[in-house]
């Protein structure tokens, strides 16, 4: 019987000390990776200031915006966010529209990478054109800081800034390509970084600032 | 006793940091792809969005008539006056199944009005869309044409070609659309106008994909 009791306290124990170095793991940390260079920087504030829609299955901590939005309830695309942002510009104003599809990342490996997630952005500069950035993300070190003392009533830490992007391009960057307009013919990198300032347990996400850095330059077509 | 404590410490201790590596955190159901093979090679699919119920919200100044009614959200002042709509749908198979999101945007540019799609389907993958656009008003001058008056209900039969394009000329998406060059044909088929200006109808994308290579 002691040595049931044992073993069971032991793989108790080992339970406690592995959850506890996943969450302190330093692989699945991000490192900070400077923007691409010579690119544009667009400005975000979430979910107040710059967001105009918010729509997923009922996240806790992540409100949908306007209230009475559409919920992403069936089964294939429950996992999914749609979110739509005003991007600023350098002068502060408003330049660009992106509208942002998220969706957890096959890729993701909680003990190597972390909790990686699929960021595909359509941004639209009036008049100017549109292009897409394909950008993954590791949320883990954001996840940790608010969302999961949040699921533990605890408010988060805070402010804290991140640099989620961790490709698909080599480098810690996602891609970017041209769609329409001045930037159909256009092909680059970029990188996000953002900066909670505010999470607490009872309202969740309460204030975010972010930059997309965007970098395009003429390319030849894909033969 | 301490050496089978011991072992239970690393047993817990290994569970969790393979349950962590192995696990299949992340694991979207699977959707068919409908594709049917085409004359000289490539295959061709067939996506639906049905109007109003897979609208999830609409941008758009009112210069561009009835899409910038119902169910339109406001831009921000400074974009406001700007030629520029968002739509977002939910996606459906040949069979009506919501498989994803859709996200369509319009602008006029230097080179006149065009749109960029974006089709993602967590099964399957993220596909990117462009080409020439509609006029700003074409969807309300067709319906004029077949008697829609403002302020009132309408119904009846109209279908719209409302755009065409391929692939971006760069790349195409992620997932089964890597590697692909797409076109696609965009069918606008209405069957009615609420008084509150919500359209019904099915808007339909044709696409035909061939390997880049």
């Amino acid at each position: 019987m002691k040595y049931v009791t044992g073993i069971v306290l032991g793989i108790v124990v080992g339970i406690a000390l592995g959850a506890g170095a996943i969450y302190l793991n330093p692989l699945t940390a991000n490192a900070a990776v400077a923007p691409p260079a010579g690119g544009w920087t667009f400005h975000y504030a979430f979910p107040q200031g710059g967001s105009l829609l918010l729509t997923h299955r009922g996240i806790r901590g992540l409100p949908l915006q306007p209230a009475g939005v559409e919920r992403l309830w069936e089964a294939t695309i429950n996992d999914s966010l749609l979110n739509v942002l005003v991007l600023e510009g350098k002068n502060g104003a408003p330049t660009a529209v992106a509208t942002r599809l998220a969706k957890p990342s096959s890729g993701t490996d909680l003990l190597l990478r972390g909790a990686i997630a699929d960021d595909y952005w359509l941004v639209t500069v009036p008049g100017a054109g549109s292009f897409f950035v394909h950008s993954k993300d590791n949320l883990w070190p954001m996840l940790k800081d608010t969302f999961i003392p949040g699921l533990l009533g605890r408010d988060g830490h805070g402010p804290a800034s991140y640099a989620p992007t961790v490709g698909p391009a080599a480098g810690h960057l996602a891609v970017a390509f041209g769609a329409t307009g001045r930037f159909s013919t256009m092909r680059g990198t970029a990188t996000e970084t953002y900066r909670v300032d505010e999470f607490d347990a009872g309202h969740g996400l309460k204030r975010l600032s972010g930059d997309l850095h965007v970098s395009l330059q003429p390319a030849a077509p894909v033969p | 006793m301490k050496k089978v404590f011991l072992l239970g410490v690393l047993a817990g201790f290994g569970a969790v940091l393979a349950a962590a590596h192995f696990y299949p955190w992340v694991d979207p159901p699977r959707v068919a792809s409908h594709t049917s093979v085409v004359d000289k090679g490539g295959r061709a699919e067939r996506f639906l969005i049905r109007l109003p119920a897979d609208q999830v919200a609409d941008f758009g100044p009112r210069a561009v008539g009835l899409r910038s009614v119902a169910g339109a959200l406001q831009l921000p002042p400074d974009l406001d006056g700007r030629k520029l709509v968002l739509e977002h749908f939910k996606l459906r198979d040949i069979d009506g199944k919501v498989i994803g999101l859709a996200v369509r945007h319009w602008t006029a540019t230097a080179h006149g009005n065009e749109t960029a799609w974006v089709l993602m389907i967590p099964g399957r993958g993220t596909l990117v869309l462009a080409g020439a656009g509609e006029q700003a008003t074409a969807l309300d001058d067709a319906l004029r044409e077949h008697g829609y008056v403002p302020g009132r209900a309408w119904s009846g039969d109209l279908k719209l070609a409302m755009g065409a394009g391929e692939s971006p000329p760069l790349a195409t998406g992620d997932g089964d659309f890597a590697g692909l060059e797409v076109h696609y044909t965009e069918t606008w088929s209405l069957t009615g106008v609420s008084v509150a200006g919500a359209l019904s109808g099915t808007i339909t994308l044709d696409t035909t994909s061939r390997d880049r290579s």
